[in-house]
């Protein structure tokens, strides 16, 4: 029974992204303390803590997309398999290439289906022709489990979707890259419950190939979907552990207030 | 605690009474506002279709011309050199003589001589036979049936703003050839027709109002229209795009930003002072030029056309481009990829606005010239742009400076065509914005 | 619609698993009293002390079990059906093991026999009264399987008969300590093996309750037939 429960063995698995004494600035605002916390390969870390604690904006320091905002500056080391990700000779849009990203709010172009998903391969250049595209789409789309839904009907706007599979195509065109890792911004939060339950049977079968990173604000979710899980409150890194470990039996005594409901 | 009466929900109170009363009162001013405005409206349009309809109607006279070699080539071997030697002013008798002819030929009487029906017939009228003849000298010595105008004072008694009374007084016209103009009418050689040359003529001189037209005036609002359109829309995507993806978020773009939204406000005819002494004055361009005016237009409509593609790039939800960045593209692939198209609506709304006002502003063109009287027209472009040329609302001003009351009615006429392009410019923008708004 | 997999299928997976260690359990405490009898009668006491060793291993899963459930509730969050089959597992866990501590207990005082004169019959009577129960357990186990509310139901009834085989048992210890004192020792560890493993049947019996609860959402009313004199459960 134990080998059917890979998430016991995360301690043989791979360091995929670490940060070390990671710091974020918004302007003087000190965001992010001092975080340390390692990323696994092959498995779904979740982010969790009370609303403006800092888990999203963690997050989107780790492939980057905090670079749009002018005023938030980072110190300390993300490394992504030991190369610094804000050293000067990364190129941000490169990196997003290795670390896809699915949003909050499902957000599909308001292109065709097949554009939607091919978008990302055909400016990365990663195909030489039609043929390759479309095994890329489609593969991609079978992996997000809706294929079957939407193979008749490729070129229809991606935004004439439900909500659910419109997140599932985002997810779709976020793989369609090969990222290493995928972060996911609380991505079922716009979803009703049936949705919400696919999308996160989705990211248990997309573990298998990536890293995940889940923000989420509901801890049942992170309970449900995470091998490994961070609490974060008010900018620190509190406590990060196995999963199973920190619902049942949690170190610190915030987390044990959090996720009992003790505190906001 | 003392129970307070309980007060029926079907009563009104004052205060309720009275807060009503103001409602109503304020609907009331609203209605009566738009009341007012669409009377106004209503007496413009009125004012302008009375005045501008009767200028797509004109006289005509129909009858065959006999045009005689002895009179036409004295040469006789169609040397157009020597066929030039033959005038208007020989044109003229041709058709004089041959209108008389017509006249005799259905039997009406008349006590005019074949000077008094020259008067009839419009003075342009000559120089059209004579091109015509010229540009095909095997007509020479043929019967042809031609259509010629009638004078303005002919066409002005048709449109009532000729009478007997009147024309007793006038030099140009007189109660007998009003007469014979009815007769002519009635014997069907006199007809009103639809005037294309209205919009195809260039612009005749003072006396023959009946002749003018807005060819030249069209094609130079043309001409200055695509020059905007050329200049203005790349230049102010770019400034925009610049503006509001690239520029860092600093005190200089903020005064920048601000410069534009006042340049919009700028009266237009500081733009025709700017455009005189640089366009003119400074780089030595030809006055009355499609090109001038449209450099000056374009300095014009650009802040009208910034502003309201800042505003539908703005529009885009920050979610297109967060998804695109999160995939991998980069700042320029996500603004020509996804922004863009996205905004492409609104900005072009925006740009034929713009062109729009464009097409009708009078003060700058004014002081770069392009009120003169031009009767050639342009040629092609590129090099046409430096040809003098007109524009249709410097035309309209320039025949309600004419003496001539049949100019009114082209003035009006011209209105009209001036409105049915901004119509067709401002259909066409919401008609876009309609298609492309429902994508997303 | 209950026989529909969760979208979850890890959900599915744990549910299982928990399952089938119960399904584990019942198997060893089965053959541990089988055992435990069966070494009563023919004086094996390499038998008797496999028993006593092999009550390690159930302590074991039960501890599992209890982890396991409690890792259930935190990270699955069960409700209605699913919530009642991870308290019925953790209540039949308990009353595993405690079956299993009868059967060490017999196989203990089974090796306390063998120094001792043998009683007639009584051998004989605990293996049989040991094999009622033994099935009573095992039907109490397969309701929970299939999920079966009759067969639990019948348990219920049939935990009667233990009960009178238990009655049947003391007097006829009583009437052998009555007549000679010599046999006083020897009957009195007869008679606890005989009151635990009556203790089994009333186990098993808490088992098919607790299967009527997981099927139907209540307990069964507490009215069932009991006819063991000086049954622990009044």
């Amino acid at each position: 029974m134990k080998d059917q429960r890979l998430e016991t063995r995360v301690d043989t698995q791979t360091i995929k992204i670490s940060a070390q004494k990671a710091q974020v600035y918004y302007g003087t605002n000190h965001a992010i303390k001092d975080v340390d916390v390692e990323i696994l390969d092959k498995t779904v870390t979740a982010f969790i803590g009370p609303s403006g604690c800092g888990k999203s904006t963690f997050l989107r320091c780790l492939n980057r997309m905090n670079d749009t905002i002018p005023s938030c500056r980072v110190e300390g080391k993300i490394l992504l398999e030991g190369e610094d990700i804000y050293d000067a000779r990364v190129d941000p849009v490169q990196l997003r290439a290795r670390i896809g990203m699915v949003f909050q709010k499902p957000n599909p172009f308001p292109k065709s289906i097949y554009d939607n998903v091919a978008y990302g391969p055909k400016i990365h250049g990663l195909t030489r022709n039609k043929a390759e595209l479309d095994e890329i789409v489609e593969s991609c789309l079978r992996k997000a489990a809706l294929w079957n839904e939407v193979k008749d009907r490729l070129a229809a706007p991606g935004t004439g979707l439900s909500g659910g599979q419109q997140q599932r195509l985002c997810i779709a065109r976020a793989i369609a890259t090969s990222p290493e890792v995928l972060l996911m911004d609380e991505p079922c939060s716009a979803l009703d419950p049936i949705a919400t339950a696919q999308v996160e049977e989705l990211i248990d079968e997309l573990r298998s190939q990536f890293s995940v990173v889940i923000v989420t604000h509901s801890m049942q979710q992170a309970a449900r979907v995470s091998q490994r899980t961070a609490f974060f409150h008010l900018g620190n890194l509190v406590e990060f552990g196995e999963t199973g470990q920190i619902f049942t039996n949690p170190q610190d005594p915030r987390t044990e207030s959090y996720i009992s409901g003790r505190i906001g | 605690m003392t129970a307070t009466p309980r007060i029926s929900l079907f009563a009104q109170d004052t205060r309720t009474k009275r807060r009503n009363a103001a409602e109503a009162r304020f609907r009331s001013y609203g209605l009566a506002a738009i009341v007012l405005a669409l009377l106004a409206l209503v007496w413009l349009l009125i004012s302008i279709f009375s005045g501008g309809l009767p200028a797509f109607k004109q006289s005509f006279l129909t009858f065959p011309v006999t045009l005689e070699e002895s009179v036409l080539d004295k040469g006789g071997k169609r040397d157009p050199a020597i066929m030039a030697k033959a005038t208007t002013v020989t044109y003229a008798k041709v058709l004089a003589k041959a209108l008389e002819a017509e006249v005799a030929a259905k039997g009406l009487e008349t006590k005019l001589k074949t000077k008094d029906l020259t008067k009839m017939i419009s003075e342009e009228s000559p120089a059209t036979l004579r091109d015509r003849v010229l540009a095909d000298p095997s007509l020479i010595g043929q019967t042809i049936q031609v259509s010629v105008l009638a004078s303005g004072r002919i066409d002005g008694y048709y449109k009532g703003r000729v009478t007997m009374e009147s024309a007793a007084k006038d030099k140009n016209t007189s109660p007998e050839q009003l007469a014979l103009a009815d007769q002519l009418k009635a014997a069907g050689v006199l007809t009103m027709q639809f005037n294309s040359g209205f919009l195809t003529m260039p612009d005749a001189s003072d006396k023959r109002p009946e002749a003018a037209g807005l060819g030249v005036a069209i094609i130079g609002s043309l001409y200055m229209m695509v020059v905007v359109l050329v200049l203005a829309l790349p230049i102010g995507v770019a400034a925009s795009v610049y503006l509001e993806e690239f520029a860092p978020k600093n005190r200089i773009t903020d005064l920048i930003e601000v410069n534009i939204a006042n340049l919009a406000a700028v009266p237009s005819i500081v733009y025709g002072i700017l455009g005189l002494a640089i366009f003119i004055n400074f780089a030595g361009l030809p006055q009355s030029a499609p090109i001038v005016g449209g450099l000056v237009l374009t300095l014009m409509t650009l802040p009208r056309i910034i502003i309201p593609t800042r505003a539908a790039l703005k529009a885009v939800p920050p979610s297109i481009r967060d998804a695109a960045l999160g995939v991998g593209a980069s700042n320029l692939q996500t603004i020509t990829h996804h922004v863009l198209p996205l905004a492409m609506p609104g900005i072009l709304t925006g740009t034929i606005i713009g062109l729009a006002q464009a097409l009708g502003e009078t003060a700058p063109l004014l002081l770069i010239g392009m009120v003169a009287f031009v009767r050639d027209f342009p040629g092609a472009p590129p090099e046409g742009l430096f040809d003098p040329a007109a524009a249709l609302p410097v035309q309209i001003y320039n025949w309600t400076q004419r003496g001539d009351p049949g100019f009114v009615e082209r003035a009006s006429g011209a209105i009209i065509v001036l409105l049915v392009f901004l119509i067709a410019m401002n259909a066409v923008a919401i008609y876009l914005r309609r298609k492309f708004e429902r994508r997303w | 619609m209950l026989k529909d997999p969760h979208i979850s299928r890890a959900f599915d997976r744990d549910l299982e698993a928990v399952q089938a260690m119960i399904m584990k359990m019942g198997g060893l405490v089965e053959a541990a009293l089988s055992d435990a009898a069966k070494a009563l009668d023919t004086q094996d006491e390499a038998l008797a002390e496999q028993v006593r060793q092999s009550d390690k291993a159930i302590d074991e899963l039960e501890e599992q079990v209890n982890a396991e459930c409690a890792r259930v509730i935190a990270l699955r969050a069960p409700i209605a059906t699913d919530l009642r089959t991870v308290l019925t597992v953790m209540k039949i866990a308990s009353s595993l093991e405690r079956c299993g501590d009868y059967a060490k207990n017999l196989a203990k005082r089974a090796l306390v026999l063998g120094t001792m004169a043998p009683i007639p019959g009584a051998a004989g009577s605990i293996r049989r009264m040991a094999r009622q129960v033994g099935l009573l357990l095992k039907d109490s186990l397969d309701a929970f399987v299939s999920r079966d509310a009759g067969l639990a139901a019948e348990v219920r009834l049939r935990d009667q008969e233990v009960d009178q085989m238990y009655n049947a048992l003391f007097r006829e210890f009583l009437t052998h300590m009555m007549e000679d004192t010599r046999n006083i020792t020897a009957c009195m560890h007869l008679h606890f093996i005989a009151k635990n493993i009556e203790r089994v049947g009333d186990h098993a019996t808490g088992i098919a309750e607790q299967v009527i609860y997981l099927t139907t959402g209540a307990m069964p009313d507490t009215d069932r037939p009991k006819a063991a004199l000086a049954s622990g459960d009044e």
